[in-house]
């Protein structure tokens, strides 16, 4: 600030560009300091300014003559002036005359509605500013939200690369649709209709919230979450289980700053379940083969039943490939490496702000042959034409390149599991040593016994998958758009405010994969039909969406009124093309492409197409920022339904009272915020795919040469919307000037017009099923709990203390629904081992689990009263009853336990495993199935905290299930003992003879594989767990330089973090990962043999 | 002033957003799939759905509940070379509401086609100036007659059924019906063909049409069938049983009468003369001869070539007709029932009765007789397997 004081001479002289002019401000009475002089161009932008001194005096170049000067002043009228001087003397005249000057600060939303201060939200919705997570090492949003959202469960999908995350909001209130979240960037929601039908879901549905991958963290300034139906009402029929409204970051006004993170993630896949090496591997199978009829024929040479390929045969010409002792698991792991490299450019000024951000990611996954590379760019742009009119660009870029793992019948880490672990991964000389090439199981060498083995002769050598087999894709996706804001009335809180805001949106994207697996991978002749086989795919899809908006903010004389209301509508539409075409039969397996000649195998093409509009009017009247109402009412209208259906209505109200705004509470100063907010609203689900409703015409065969078309499904005119009503009951509170703060909140969630798939009608129509059809209600009650504490130890001023702890609990229930559907549902029991019970029955949760008792392990055959050791006892399969004594028959001998009595009549002997006879009739059958267990958890939820001692930071975050039970399909598959499958290392403490009795001990041995069936593994609680659990889901440590250091420099920010994610899990379970997740109407079941991965990240952040 | 300038070029800038966007049409028909929408404007359009009640008439669902609910029930057929336990249960009286052949949908499917066509043919007779009202007339009796083929199948099987003359569309429509008793059905039939038999065309041009679609003499012979029926039922009074016999006699009578004149004008030029000279000259009346016309070893009788293998002959009121075409079905459950398929191994999973045959197989063959009523081992109307019965063609 320059001083400068001078007179000037000549008054009649104009100012020219570049001119420094000065002058005089004062009142009637003496000079004004420190008001405030300023040259505002055309548009009303500050172009150049000065400030007056003690004397009143100021001085400063101008830009421009044409522009004006104006002075402002506390407590007096501004003055405007044109330039045609270069001295001025201007008098400032004083407005009426006020008591105080009231500041006051008041922390806005920005949500996708209207822009309303903290504490006036009335609805339940939870928001986290990414500063919580800066410098956190974590690849993806979702992984950081884990235990910070009440309500929030993210359950991770796969250990793949590019594989998200499963999202449930609230429980789970849709059985057969969508169940995810809504996600929106922006205020643009990312939504399925960008995909084609033919996608492939599984997959997709992974990389759809994947997408969350692609909004590169680093970018993001806040996450809120809407939960309740009155929040998500602005969504309408999109967002009715839940919105994740992302907001990444803009310009800001200031000195350009750069700044660049890198981050490095080291990942490994920790062992899971052990498994049997090649000696304990053939010693079990023998076992498994013999036993079932005591049939000693697959262990005699010469025999058709003979099994070389684990019995050492050195007859055998494969016999150096079948006796090694070969972990498939580690050889199908590798160390992963992760490196990002972000850079950010902000700036701004009077005229425009800016951010440029581009990312670079590389990934070699913790499998082997996995790589996916990454490159995001981000252009935020605002530019102000006036005060009242800003234009803002925005364009996103992603491309990704991903070499995926080629799934053959299963994923590298699911052949791995079952490959026979004998088997050697490279063919061997007649020494024994390893070549460099991979060895292929072969069915046609003398002797191999492909009958039995078959399905191991099925899977491929997964180490050789991995390098000879290809599974690319790349997906490019480009997002412009345009926004125009105009603020037609005033802009100051004083004036009527009228807001237009329009803007459009285009996204491109476009995805191709290729594929091929060569057939010298295969144990089959060459005429098998996936011999050298090869595909591409591309998929291309645009949109466009446009959307207006008007904000309509009345000013009140009475300044405790406060009236908001927003008119929108929105429209969106799109296409997407596709086509596919896959080979095999290619001549060799050095050509991959598959259109070289080969034997085509599939070719389509597809082409889709969408529309819909919606309107929403949102009003909200607060008087003195206590008293709230806030409604919503949406229309939504979409191509998916028949035109009787189309549009759907959905309203949302919610209410607040800040109860510490009222006198009586300023008793009580140690709340410094109570708030009860009751809501309501009504939110929709819609069914996925496009023209459902329509019925469609295919043509048939011919008859006498002439062609026939035929109709093929029935309209489904009366197809609509899930409809989910909500209440929600929410309490905000703060203690100790919000020190703590939190908020709680009870809900009902009812859901009816359920979508059920391949509703079943009756054949007489012509048809047999309805592709969907609305049919039954369901209800979820629960409760969030959400606490936050900011400082709550303070030690001096280097050391304090944040935490942040949630509970929910979500509990759900049938209510009604089609009786052909629960007969569907409720099927007899099938006597088939692995299967449990399922059962639906109204005003019960779903995902109850019924099978039989398991009681440990026949120990002898045949029954005697004493125990003659290696020969009889009395812990044999003989019918006992209530009082536990053995019944005996007419010949006075015991009664012998069957299984299934009427059909199978299977007896039991001894080895087998015992099931409880809940009524006493010596026949184990769908009378002794009995409830087991709930899959629904008691309590799910997270906590965390933070230390921060000068610069250094630590992190800490936990979450947690508490009561939930879960089948652990993945052990019931390694421990079964009744295929050629890999088991796990248990299966050695399994019984062998006649009185073994051990802790802990298994079935004996029995392969189903030849046909004789045993039951050693029905559906029983041998396989139910309680998958409680604490997982420390990161553990951060951060340094930031201190500013003084940093300037030396010339930087802005440096600072370091080490995060370690996954570190460890508390838990009585004993799969891979106890975190599982029910979905509809099944229980919980756990399938996957891998558990989540952990890694350690290292990142800096420099800004200059 | 500035304000209210304002003010009027924001609700302009509104309503004229407002107009745009609500004008936006949301129906979107499906880029790459035929719909109802757009269907149903022009003859083609029927014409093929009325194929496809034919073509689902040879769908191997329907031929082998035809064949088991015919055949398997009486004591023609017995088990033949491989077992097929879902028939055997049916031969044992152990029938379980598991067992396959209770599914009846694929003659509701059929039955659905007709409906359909039957619905929209109208419309598209006001559509489309090619498709007159004689044309309409024939497509609906044809139609009216495959439907109630399919009833009668059904009646005679089930008995009581739920019965439909509309098409399935929408799905605001009830699909629960009651099974209605087996004599309304009966009545409604033969109504409903009563209304349309003279529609129905006498001969077609091509030789294969004239029993591959429905003729009149079609049509006639399935409402003799029908009176047979409703005049055999006990419980029915008996003037009005002297009625449905007087009534079957007449049409029987027509249809003999038909065929009679056919053969005697020719008029197309196209039928076959291997007529049996011996049955014209001694009964007057025209049929296929027995033993082979031409001198030779060869001595396959003249009918059963003419009516199994060539097919579509002169004795044949209506079949339904497999051709060679790449694009119709093939016959896999007259081959599953009684032949081999296609590599030439044996299903066969029905063969003639012994009872049927003159002589038990295996003894010394006798050779075809003219005066013998009963097949002898050497026939090849005996059906025991030996013949070459392909699945391509009948």
């Amino acid at each position: 600030m320059l001083f400068v004081c001078f007179c000037s001479l000549s008054m009649a002289q104009a100012p020219k560009a570049g001119d420094i002019i000065s002058g005089t401000v004062s009142d009637d009475i003496e000079p004004l300091m420190m008001a405030n002089v300023i040259e505002i161009d055309n548009n009303r932008r500050i172009v150049a300014h000065g400030v007056t001194d003690i004397n009143g005096n100021f001085s400063f170049k101008i830009h421009n003559p044409k522009d004006k000067i104006q002075v402002s002043y506390i407590g007096y009228q501004t003055v405007t002036l044109p330039i045609n001087t270069k001295h001025f003397n201007i008098r400032m005249k004083s407005t009426t005359q006020i008591q105080e000057v009231v500041v006051k600060a008041t922390k806005k939303t920005e949500t996708a509605g209207l822009s309303i201060p903290v504490t006036e939200i009335s609805v339940a919705s939870q928001t986290i500013d990414m500063k919580e997570f800066e410098g956190l090492g974590m690849t993806s949003v979702d992984e950081a939200l884990q235990g910070r959202i009440s309500g929030l469960d993210i359950v991770a999908n796969s250990g793949n690369l590019g594989a998200g995350t499963t999202m449930r909001l609230r429980g789970v209130s849709t059985i057969y649709g969508n169940a995810n979240p809504l996600i929106v960037v922006n205020n643009n929601p990312l939504s399925l209709d960008d995909y084609d039908q033919n996608f492939d879901f599984t997959d997709a549905n992974e990389e759809k919230f994947a997408e969350l991958l692609n909004v590169n963290p680093e970018d993001i300034e806040s996450i809120t979450v809407l939960k309740d139906a009155s929040a998500t009402a602005i969504w309408g029929s999109q967002g009715g289980n839940g919105v994740i409204e992302i907001k990444t970051k803009r310009g800001q006004r200031g000195k350009t700053r750069v700044q660049y993170t890198f981050r490095l993630t080291g990942t490994w896949q920790p062992e899971g379940y052990k498994l049997l090496n090649g000696d304990d591997y053939t010693m079990y199978l023998k076992e498994a083969y013999f036993n079932p009829e005591l049939n000693s024929s697959y262990g005699s040479k010469g025999n058709t039943d003979y099994i070389p390929e684990i019995n050492y045969d050195r007859d055998f010409t494969e016999y150096n490939m079948f006796n090694d002792n070969t972990d498939w698991m580690k050889a199908v792991k590798q160390f992963g490496v992760y490196q990002q490299h972000f850079v950010s450019l902000t700036g701004g000024g009077e005229k425009a702000n800016f951010r440029i951000s581009a990312g670079y990611d590389n990934q070699k996954g913790s499998i082997i042959k996995q790589k996916l590379d990454r490159f995001t760019t981000r252009v935020a742009l605002d530019y102000f034409v006036s005060n009242r009119i800003k234009v803002s660009t925005n364009f996103d870029l992603t491309y990704t390149k991903n070499h995926k793992n080629y799934n053959y019948n299963g994923d590298l880490l699911a052949i791995a599991y079952q490959k026979m672990p004998n088997l050697s991964i490279y063919e061997e000389d007649a020494n024994g040593n390893d070549t460099d090439r991979f060895y292929t199981m072969n069915r046609y060498v003398p002797n191999a016994q492909a009958t039995h083995l078959k399905d191991q002769y099925g899977i491929v050598n997964p180490v050789a998958l991995a390098h000879y087999a290809k599974n690319d894709e790349k997906s490019v996706s480009l997002a412009p758009e345009f926004i125009l804001r105009y603020d037609i009335l005033g802009t100051g809180d004083d004036s009527h405010r009228l807001t237009y805001e329009g803007q459009i949106l285009f996204r491109i994207s476009s995805n191709d994969g290729e594929t091929f697996m060569p057939g010298t991978l295969l144990s089959a002749n060459w005429t098998s039909n996936d011999n050298n086989i090869a595909s591409t795919s591309a998929y291309k899809s645009n949109s466009l969406s446009t959307r207006h908006s008007i904000t309509f903010d009345p000013h009140f004389n009475n300044e405790n009124h406060d009236l908001k209301i927003m008119l929108r509508s929105q429209y969106n539409s799109g296409n997407s093309s596709s086509q596919n075409y896959s080979s095999s039969w290619l001549p060799t397996s050095d050509i991959i492409s598959p259109l070289a000649g080969g034997r085509i195998t599939g070719f389509g093409t597809g082409a889709g197409e969408y529309k819909s509009v919606n309107y929403l009017l949102d009003v909200h009247y607060s008087y003195k920022g206590k008293y709230i109402l806030h409604g919503t009412v949406r229309r939504d209208g979409t191509t998916r339904f028949g035109p009787d259906k189309r549009y759907g209505t959905f309203p949302g109200l919610s209410a607040r009272w800040n109860i510490t705004d009222e006198k009586f509470m300023e008793k009580l100063p140690w709340i410094s915020m109570l708030s009860i907010r009751p809501s309501w609203g009504i939110g929709g689900n819609p069914p996925g795919g496009e023209g459902l409703y329509y019925s469609k015409y295919n043509t048939s065969t011919n008859y006498m040469g002439e062609g026939t078309v035929i109709p093929t499904n029935i309209r489904l005119a009366a197809l609509q919307w899930e409809q989910k009503e909500e209440w929600n009951l929410g309490f905000d509170f703060g203690f100790f000037k919000n020190k703590i703060t939190g908020d709680l909140s009870v809900y009902t969630k009812k859901t009816t017009n359920l979508l059920m798939p391949s509703f079943g009608i009756p054949s007489s129509s012509g048809y047999t099923q309805l592709s969907n059809k609305n049919a039954g209600a369901m209800r979820n009650n629960g409760w969030e709990f959400n606490l936050n504490g900011s400082r709550v130890i303070e030690v001096g001023n280097k050391f304090y203390m944040d935490f942040n702890i949630t509970f929910a609990n979500n509990r759900n229930e049938i209510l009604e629904m089609d009786e052909t559907i629960l007969t569907s549902m409720n099927k007899d029991f099938n006597f088939a081992n692995g299967s449990y019970l399922s059962r639906v029955q109204l005003h019960n949760p779903l995902g109850s689990m019924y099978g039989f008792r398991y009681k440990g392990v026949y120990q002898y055959s045949d029954y005697s009263e004493e125990e003659i050791v290696g020969l009889s006892g009395p812990n044999a399969p003989v019918a006992k009853n209530a009082n536990d004594e053995v019944i005996l028959n007419a010949a006075g001998n015991p009664k012998p336990m069957y299984f299934d009595y009427d059909n199978i009549k299977y007896e039991f002997v001894g080895g087998d495993a015992i099931y409880e006879d809940i009524n006493h009739d010596g026949n184990i059958n769908e009378l002794d199935i009995v409830y087991l267990g709930s899959s629904l958890p008691k309590l799910t939820g997270g906590f965390g905290v933070k230390f921060n001692y000068d610069r250094w930071r630590l992190n800490l975050q936990f979450n947690y299930r508490y009561g939930q039970n879960v089948i652990n399909y993945a052990r019931m598959g390694l421990e079964s003992m009744a295929n050629n499958q890999n088991q796990s290392r248990a299966v050695n403490w399994r019984w062998h003879n006649e009185g073994d009795n051990f802790e802990n001990i298994l079935p004996r041995a029995a392969t189903t594989v030849t046909n004789f069936m045993t039951y050693n593994y029905l559906g029983s609680d041998r396989f139910i767990e309680d998958a409680s659990y604490l997982r420390l889901n990161y553990a951060q440590l951060s340094y930031a330089l201190s500013p003084r250091t940093l300037k030396k420099w010339g930087l802005n920010q440096l600072n370091f973090s080490l995060t370690m994610n996954n570190l460890f899990c508390i838990t009585n379970y004993s799969g891979a990962d106890p975190e599982v997740s029910q979905a509809g109407f099944n229980p919980a079941g756990d399938n996957s043999r891998t558990p989540r991965s952990r890694s350690f990240v290292f990142s800096t952040t420099i800004s200059f | 002033m500035k304000n209210i300038k304002n003010i009027i070029k924001a609700f302009g800038l509104a309503t004229f957003v407002g107009v745009t966007v609500t004008s936006c049409d949301l129906d979107l028909l499906p880029l790459n799939e035929v719909v109802l929408e757009n269907y149903w404007t022009n003859r083609d359009d029927v014409d093929n759905v009325l194929r496809s009640c034919y073509t689902g008439m040879q769908s191997s669902d329907w031929l082998e509940r035809a064949i088991v609910w015919g055949e398997v029930r009486s004591d023609n057929v017995a088990t033949g070379q491989t077992n097929n336990t879902t028939i055997n249960y049916i031969n044992k009286g152990n029938l379980k509401q598991t067992n396959a052949y209770c599914n009846w949908s694929s003659f509701y499917t059929v039955i659905n086609r007709c409906n359909t066509v039957i619905y929209y043919a109208p419309e598209v007779a006001d559509k489309d100036p090619n498709f007159t009202n004689s044309d309409l007339a024939v497509t609906i009796a044809e139609a009216k007659t495959i439907r109630a083929l399919n009833y009668f199948y059904l009646i005679r099987a089930f008995k009581n059924v739920p019965f439909s003359f509309n098409p399935s569309i929408d799905d605001t429509q009830s699909y629960r019906l009651p099974a209605s008793p087996f004599e309304n059905v009966l009545d409604s039939l033969i109504l409903d063909l009563e209304g349309c038999k003279d529609n129905a065309p006498r001969t077609y041009f091509e030789r294969e049409k004239n029993s591959g679609r429905v003729t009149r003499a079609a049509v006639y012979a399935l409402l003799a069938d029908l009176y047979l029926w409703r005049a055999s039922d006990a419980n029915r009074a008996k003037a009005l049983q002297q009625d449905d016999y007087r009534k079957c006699v007449e049409y029987c009578d027509w249809v003999l009468n038909y065929k009679y004149d056919e053969y005697m004008t020719d008029k197309y030029g196209n039928l076959n003369r291997a007529m049996d000279t011996y049955v014209l000259t001694n009964y007057g009346y025209p049929l296929l001869a027995e033993k082979s016309l031409s001198s030779g070893s060869n001595n396959a009788p003249q009918a059963y070539n003419a009516i199994f293998v060539t097919g579509n002959s002169f004795e044949s009121l209506f079949e339904l007709t497999f051709s060679q075409s790449i694009n119709d079905a093939r016959n896999s459950a007259v081959c599953n029932m009684y032949g081999n398929n296609k590599s030439g191994q044996y299903t066969q999973w029905l063969s003639a009765n012994e009872n049927l045959m003159e002589t038990p197989i295996g003894n010394s063959a006798k050779s075809y007789s003219e005066t013998t009523l009963f097949p002898v081992t050497t026939d090849y109307r005996s059906l025991t397997g030996q013949c070459n019965i392909m699945g391509s063609r009948h």
